[in-house]
């Protein structure tokens, strides 16, 4: 047998190839898909029936004594029965559960006062496990049920229930200036595992943040209401901050504005209520569309900065007529402070409808809210405050159950490069013909569509735009103004374009 | 004159001496020669004893044999001599005897006076030939020790230095103990202890009278003993029995055994039980006969399992074939009883132990000795030399390090992490769950489990100790295990230091280490074996040095058939199938890698010996794994067998890959290595490439086909980095196991080669000289790392487990007899798949679908959660999975209810493989499945534990044991005691219908008082929703059972091939015939 001599080259020659080969052909590894979830919108309705929705309503009941109506309406947009259930937590730790099934194109009337008799405050969980439901709640001022008398101590709030929850919640706006303001905040837990929140309050004199809003802990499924004339009282402005360290909550503000003799403050002459969403998240851009200039009434937008640095912001009117300029209001905001921009300070006398962005120069995060109030002298009840968001979505419904023509329908472009088309049509029902239902609108513009009579009381209104827009439903009828965001189709948010 | 004196050359006979001037009386020896057909060295023989100085010698040969001619040869040589007629082939003693006979009555003989009756017989076999003196010395050796018999040294004729024969001694059951062993150098070691039990077997002196009187030898013993019979007749009649060692005999024949057809294993039973029933003591023959019964039982097993046949006839005909000649026995008894003068007690007193005895009786084979000669202790003597070499130092250096390096785990256990969690509460568990094929993972699944874990619960149950520890000694075996294959594989290769290289090279890579930081247990399983398959490979290839193709082997290298090269290969890698079957990954790129480096090493040797091997290997494992291959062909799909795994493409990256510092593909760009040093790791690749550029011949062909495989490992490695593959994947630890067996194999011929080229300078130009220094410095920068890592005594494992945060989830399932109320709770695990402390499966399908797994268990993880199963199997979990998908999209705000129904008490989210702060995996998962747990409405979320987990309650859990009311659909609890691994006592607690979430649905069935309750199917009047159920009324008492026929069966079925397959390796692997001489 032959010694065995062995060759190095060709071993070799295959070896630097293959080492080659590897460098040459290889691939950048992937980046990190880090899953991110969807940017949060205020409500959210699933229109498939293998995706359901959480609806969260919180607000007075009618035994709050400025309070003479509170209804949560249930109505089914779809083509089958619908089941789902309902719980309502009184603020006097009460809690009722029932199941309900509602027709097709039905609707449910659920007036939580009376689930949980002796309760000031009322949270309502909606569980509709098919989704392809629209719940919203309205909430009426006066002293009876239903029917609010303009005037003195009334109001009206109308809005889509919110299907977000939260740990964080920011409220830019209350107040407790006196007299005649009323503000509570609404902390609604409505799981089952208790969560623990850190309030804090920042009044006209500085912030507040004592031990006994630090570590609230707010029982499952409960409902916890800070009154705010206790804690920051005679303030012009309250802003609010609730972080939750364990759980996630739904933070709503109730301002009740009875201001119709007072002549002093920023308030003089406001009435009316609102109850109004917190902020889940703060963003560097927000957007407030679906302002206008009205004889009698006063809008201002509070912007406020929930971070512990100083950042620089503008807010940026942004007018109908694309060629109208008006200059930016700059703002410097100290850590956790906020400040009040008075959109009537004469600087877009000429603007017409406008909308509003606050934009934050350094990136940090913000939160707004945009108040209108109508102003001392005049009877209408008009207030209303409309939390800005940083969120748009391509496809929206907008539930209409007042009289149309006391109703506008503002549908604004938050993009800076995109023209938006958008179309308009009814669910169930043809558009009117006199109405045209196409329309392009230009970047950072907006358009106003008045609803008019030709569109039946009962209605909802499809927006289906080719970019993130945003749709705001503005009310105005003797019993008060109210002004809300649409519903998004879920699944259709994101962030505008810049 | 001694026996160096008297030697001729090649064993001829040494030349006639003078006789003494003084003539002296001297006695008559009369030479009984029993030739059987001899061959021409009888020449020699004949002339042996025609040279002899004793002139009075009466020689008489006899002639057993059938041809012809030979009383013509003795003439020629030996004109005096008589021959005499055997026929029949009576067999030596009973041809002695008759010559012995027929000479005192043949009177017409020369020969007178007092000399016409010998003093003396020498009986001589037809092979030895005697020295010149070797008759005068055994004469004056039996007249001064008046011995009565006398026999001589007797050395091998081919090589006259190495002793044949210096007779014997016969342990407690009759087995003749030569006392010497072969091979052995006569240096005269035995010389000053002549007295021996019985003499050489070729040629005996035996004083007349005291022949007469023990009645000569036994006819009944053809061959092979008659001369130990013979002397121990002798010594029971008070003679002495000694050896005069300056006279000297040599065999010329080789092996008589085969020259006369006769079969020491058939023969030896026989003679040895004859020879106690007639030379022993009553009582002790009595004792001696029930003892070799006994013997002759396991004996008989022992040759069948060993497939020593012969042995076994020999051991079962010895009994019938004594009982025959039981007349003999009373006659020869009674003989010795005449004559005795000793106690047979005190005549088989030798010094041999017990232990050897029995091993004689029950195998046919023994130690030769227990000398500093002895084979046993020549290899002990090795081993310590070995041992105390640099190679050996160096060996001993790493096993303290490692054993240093783990004093943590060894004295307080292994934490649970990964795949390495727990064994049961009652580790038999692992067994049933084995045998029965069911486990209660998952829901319930019916799987092939794994059989090395059934194994290790019998040796968790039989070895004393805790559990805990006994499993942490198994899983760190891997190291040590796999550092002796590597040690014998290199072995072949070169002395102390290449092996030495070879197996530090094998223990400084990281991935064992990084293996165990991550639990995984199949790359420690393929770590551990694969140094073992490659050596197997090798082997059945057969190139040099590990088999005569190209060169001579190398030390260590065993030669076998095929048949035997398969079926060893093939249990070997049917044994690393049972711990893990995704092993099997790691075989085509070994087998691979020999085949292309030794075409490009310019040989096609031994490839198509390999491949059949190799091939014929993957056979007989699928053979004893058919249980697997069966639910591969019920439409188990593949990656049902292995853990998900989550490699995104390219995160392992290139450094880490040629450092084999794997640590976790999770580690991102911040891993710093498995013991905190990165990028020293390179040196791992030094000594391998210098073996590449250095080495020449075969070592060149070695270190050619270790790159290969080095290259294989590797490449598998990138196309799975690069995404190019597209399958199931298993761990980058376990697909680079070939890299680090291949780099401690060629790093075994570089080191060779250097001693090789360094005590030959002429051979090698100066350079060469400063590679030593150079491999030595990569070695320390090799193992530094692993010293240092050493230091935690943990070898980077945490301090403490998921469970030991979990105290609330981590109770054991329900023991035998401890009755719940429903049955356990369940847990579901959601989150990376490799610090699950559970297998689990995919949450989603898809190409990312091992990035989130979810996993059931009942109560806190154990070994018996650690094994993949199929989905399909699973409907409980499909159920739970779809569930979560619906509630992490939005879906559901009810999950609690969803997966209640499958009795899910919790939720665990599992970010970390160890609390914090320990150092552990990290896998982040996306904020969404906190966010979306959070938002159900029946779950809550439970505060202030680690933050390695987020644990969520779930308020709508349904009891897995539960009777259902007719009228309001409320579940309530049955009460439910274990009473076997799968059966249950259920007492229950309600009127209406008896469910039970156990799976797989259908092999469960409930009887009461034996009689088996009709199950009322899913959906029926009387029924539950979606369950099959049973008709109860409170107070009823059943018990529920899992069948489990068809897994016993295969069990069964595996099991006989499993013992078929070793009985094959081991008939194959064994010598025909014992090494008796």
């Amino acid at each position: 047998m032959s010694a065995m001599n062995a060759v190095r080259y060709p071993a070799l020659v295959v070896l630097a190839a293959m080492v080659v080969g590897s460098t040459v052909f290889a691939s950048p590894p992937d980046p990190v898909a880090r899953a991110t979830l969807l940017p949060p919108v205020h409500a959210a309705l699933s229109t498939t029936p293998d995706s359901g929705d959480l609806w969260f309503c919180v607000g007075p009941t009618v035994a709050m004594d400025e309070i003479s109506g509170r209804i949560v309406t249930l109505t089914s947009i779809s083509d089958e029965p619908t089941v789902g259930r309902v719980t309502v937590n009184g603020d006097n730790g009460a809690e009722v559960e029932r199941a309900f099934q509602l027709e097709p194109g039905r609707s449910m009337e659920i007036r939580p006062g009376p689930f949980v008799p002796g309760a000031l405050h009322a949270g309502v969980t909606v569980e509709v496990p098919g989704g392809r439901v629209l719940v919203e709640q309205r909430i009426t001022g006066g002293t009876t049920d239903d029917e609010a008398v303009p005037g003195i101590g009334t109001g009206v709030d109308e809005a889509p229930c919110g299907t977000i929850t939260s740990a964080s919640w920011q409220v830019p706006w209350a107040t407790t200036a006196e007299p005649g303001n009323t503000a509570v905040l609404l902390v609604y837990n409505p799981f089952r595992a208790p969560a623990v929140a850190d309030l804090r309050f920042i009044g006209d004199l500085g912030r507040r943040e004592t031990l006994d809003t630090r570590g609230v802990v707010v029982a499952g499924r409960s409902l916890a209401v800070f009154d705010l004339n206790d804690l920051i009282p005679d303030s012009e402005v309250v802003s609010a901050s609730v972080d939750a360290r364990v759980g996630q909550l739904v933070v709503a503000r109730l301002q009740v504005a009875d201001q119709s003799t007072s002549g002093t403050g920023g308030s003089g002459g406001s009435t009316g209520l609102a109850v109004t969403p917190g902020l889940p998240e703060t963003s560097d851009r927000l957007f407030l569309p679906g302002v206008s200039r009205e004889w009698g009434v006063t809008s201002s937008v509070v912007v406020m900065n929930p971070g512990e640095d100083t950042t620089e912001l503008e807010v940026l009117v942004r007018p109908e007529d694309v060629g109208a300029f008006v200059e930016p209001w700059r703002v410097t905001l100290r850590g956790r402070q906020r400040q009040v921009v008075d959109l009537g300070s004469g600087r877009i006398a000429d603007a017409g409808r406008f909308g509003v962005e606050v934009r934050s120069l350094d990136g940090a995060p913000l939160a707004a809210s945009l108040i209108s109030r109508t102003e001392g002298g005049t009877t209408a009840a008009g207030l209303a405050a409309l939390p800005a968001v940083g969120a748009a979505a391509t496809d929206w419904m907008v539930h209409l159950t007042g009289p149309a023509d006391q109703a506008a329908l503002v549908v604004s472009n938050p993009g800076e490069t995109t023209i938006a088309t958008v179309r308009l049509s009814l669910l169930g029902a043809a558009w009117p013909s006199d109405t045209p239902d196409l329309y392009e609108i230009d970047p950072a513009g907006h358009i106003e569509v008045e609803l008019g009579a030709a569109i039946a009381a009962e209605a909802t209104v499809l927006v289906d735009s080719s970019v993130p827009v945003l749709s705001v439903m503005r009310r105005d009828d003797p019993a008060g103004r109210s002004s809300s965001f649409g519903m998004a189709i879920a699944g259709t948010q994101t962030r505008p374009s810049l | 004159m001694d026996a160096a004196e008297t030697q001729g050359p090649r064993g001829a006979p040494a030349p006639p001496q003078p006789l003494s001037a003084t003539p002296a009386p001297t006695p008559l020896v009369s030479v009984v020669v029993v030739a059987h057909d001899p061959g021409e060295w009888f020449n020699d023989v004949l002339a042996g004893l025609a040279a002899q100085d004793h002139r009075h010698l009466d020689i008489v040969v006899v002639d057993a044999g059938r041809r012809p001619g030979l009383a013509d040869r003795v003439l020629n040589a030996l004109p005096d001599a008589r021959t005499v007629e055997a026929s029949g082939s009576p067999g030596f003693g009973a041809a002695a005897n008759r010559a012995v006979v027929g000479a005192s009555g043949d009177h017409t003989n020369g020969g007178t006076g007092p000399n016409r009756i010998p003093s003396y017989h020498l009986f001589m076999h037809d092979d030895v030939v005697l020295d010149g003196t070797a008759v005068r010395r055994m004469v004056e050796r039996a007249v001064a020790a008046n011995a009565g018999v006398v026999g001589p040294k007797v050395l091998v004729g081919t090589d006259g230095r190495i002793l044949h024969d210096m007779g014997c001694t016969v342990d407690r059951y009759g087995s003749p103990v030569p006392r010497l062993h072969p091979g052995e150098v006569d240096q005269g070691q035995y010389d000053a202890e002549p007295d021996v039990f019985a003499v050489a077997e070729a040629a005996l002196l035996v004083r007349t009278d005291l022949f007469a009187a023990v009645g000569g030898f036994d006819p009944e013993i053809h061959f092979l003993d008659g001369h130990v019979d013979l002397c121990w007749r002798a010594r029971l009649a008070g003679a002495t029995v000694t050896t005069a060692p300056t006279a000297v005999g040599r065999t010329v024949s080789g092996d008589t055994s085969v020259r006369r057809g006769t079969n020491p294993a058939i023969l030896r039973p026989r003679h040895k039980l004859r020879m106690s029933l007639t030379n022993q003591a009553p009582g002790r023959a009595a004792s001696v006969v029930v003892e070799l019964a006994a013997a002759t039982v396991l004996g008989t097993a022992y040759g069948l399992l060993t497939g020593r046949f012969r042995h076994v006839w020999g051991l079962l005909s010895a009994w019938p074939w004594n009982l025959h000649r039981r007349a003999g026995v009373s006659h020869r008894r009674r003989i010795i009883a005449r004559h005795r003068r000793v106690d047979p007690g005190r005549v088989v007193a030798g010094p041999d132990m017990p232990h050897h005895a029995i091993r004689r009786a029950v195998t046919g084979r023994a130690p030769y000795g227990t000398g500093d000669e002895a084979p046993g202790n020549i290899a002990f003597h090795n081993i310590w030399s070995a041992l105390l070499g640099p190679g050996g130092i160096a060996l001993m250096a790493s096993a303290a390090v490692l054993g240093f390096g783990s004093r943590h785990l060894l004295t307080r256990g292994l934490p649970a992490v990964g795949r390495l969690q727990a064994l049961p509460a009652n580790p038999m568990d692992l067994v049933r769950s084995w045998w029965h094929g069911w486990r209660p993972t998952g829901t319930g699944v019916a799987t092939t489990g794994p059989d090395a874990l059934a194994l290790l619960g019998v040796v968790a149950r039989v070895v004393p100790g805790s559990d805990n520890l006994i499993w942490t000694a198994v899983v760190l075996a891997a190291l040590p295990v796999g550092a002796l294959g590597v040690w014998r594989l290199v072995r072949p290769v070169g002395g102390g230091r290449s092996r030495a290289a070879a197996v530090l090279t094998y223990l400084a890579v990281p991935l064992p280490y990084d293996a165990l930081r991550e639990g995984r247990l199949a790359p420690l399983a393929v770590y551990a074996t694969l140094p073992w398959i490659a050596h197997r490979l090798a082997e059945a290839q057969g190139v040099v040095p590990y088999g005569h193709r190209g060169g001579d082997p190398g030390p260590g290298t065993r030669i076998r058939d095929m048949g035997s090269d398969i079926l060893l290969t093939g249990l070997v890698v049917a044994a690393a199938i049972a711990v893990d079957p995704t092993v099997v990954v790691v075989l085509p790129v070994l087998v691979g890698g020999l085949v292309v480096g030794s075409l490009l090493a310019g040989s096609i040797a031994g490839l198509t010996r390999l491949v059949a091997v190799a091939a014929g290997g993957a056979v007989v494992a699928a053979i004893v794994q058919f249980p697997l291959l069966i639910g591969l062909f019920d439409n188990h799909p593949l990656d049902s067998l292995a853990v998900p795994t989550t490699w995104p493409r390219g995160s392992l990256g290139t450094a880490a890959m040629f450092t084999l510092d794997t640590g976790s593909p999770l580690g991102g760009p911040t891993w710093a290595g498995t013991f905190g040093i990165d990028r020293i790791g390179w040196a791992v690749l030094v000594v391998p490439a210098l073996a590449l550029l250095t080495t020449t011949g075969w070592r060149l062909a070695i270190s050619i086909r270790a790159a290969f495989v080095v290259a294989g490992g590797f490449a598998s490695v990138w196309l799975v980095d690069q995404g190019w593959w597209q399958g199931p994947t298993v761990p980058p630890e376990l697909l680079l196991v070939p890299v680090a067996l291949g780099l401690a194999w060629a790093a075994a011929a570089a080191v060779a080669d250097m001693g090789t080229t360094i005590s030959m300078p002429r051979r090698g130009a100066n350079w060469r000289n400063s590679l030593p220094a150079v491999a030595g410095l990569a070695l320390a920068l090799t193992v530094l790392p692993v010293v240092i890592g050493s230091l935690g005594g943990r070898l980077g494992m945490p301090e403490a487990d998921l469970p030991s945060s979990l105290p609330f989830i981590a109770e054991p399932r329900s023991g035998i007899g401890e009755t719940t109320s429903g049955g356990d709770n369940r847990v579901l695990w959601v989150g990376e798949p490799t610090i699950l402390p559970a297998v689990g499966v995919p949450l989603t399908d898809g190409p990312l679908s091992g990035d989130v797994a979810v996993a059931v268990t009942d109560g806190r993880p154990d070994l018996l959660d650690q094994w993949p199963y199929d989905l399909t199997g699973a409907p409980g979990v499909a159920e739970i999975r779809d569930a979560l998908t619906e509630a992490l999209t939005g879906r559901t705000s009810r999950l609690g209810g969803a997966i209640g129904a499958w009795g899910i008490s919790h939720i665990v989210l599992v970010e970390r493989s160890a609390p914090a702060p320990h150092e552990a995996v990290e896998a982040a998962l996306p904020p969404t499945y906190a966010a979306a747990l959070t938002r159900q409405l029946d779950m809550v979320r439970v505060e202030g534990l680690n933050s390695a987990v987020t644990i969520f309650e779930n308020i709508a859990t349904r009891p897995v044991h539960a009777v259902v009311r007719d009228r309001t659909g409320r579940a309530v609890p049955a009460a439910v005691t274990p009473l076997a691994y799968d059966r249950f006592r259920v007492q229950a607690s309600a009127d209406g219908a008896y469910r039970w979430i156990l799976g797989p649905e259908g092999s469960w069935s409930f009887s009461v008082d034996g009689t088996t309750r009709p199950l009322v199917p899913a959906d029926e009047a009387g029924g539950v929703p979606g369950r099959p159920s049973v008709r109860v009324a409170s107070g009823t008492i059943g018990e529920l059972v899992h069948d489990s026929a068809s897994s016993r069966s295969r069990r069964l079925l595996q099991v006989v091939a499993l013992c078929g397959v070793l009985l094959l390796a081991s008939w194959l692997r064994s010598d025909p015939e014992p090494e008796w001489p």
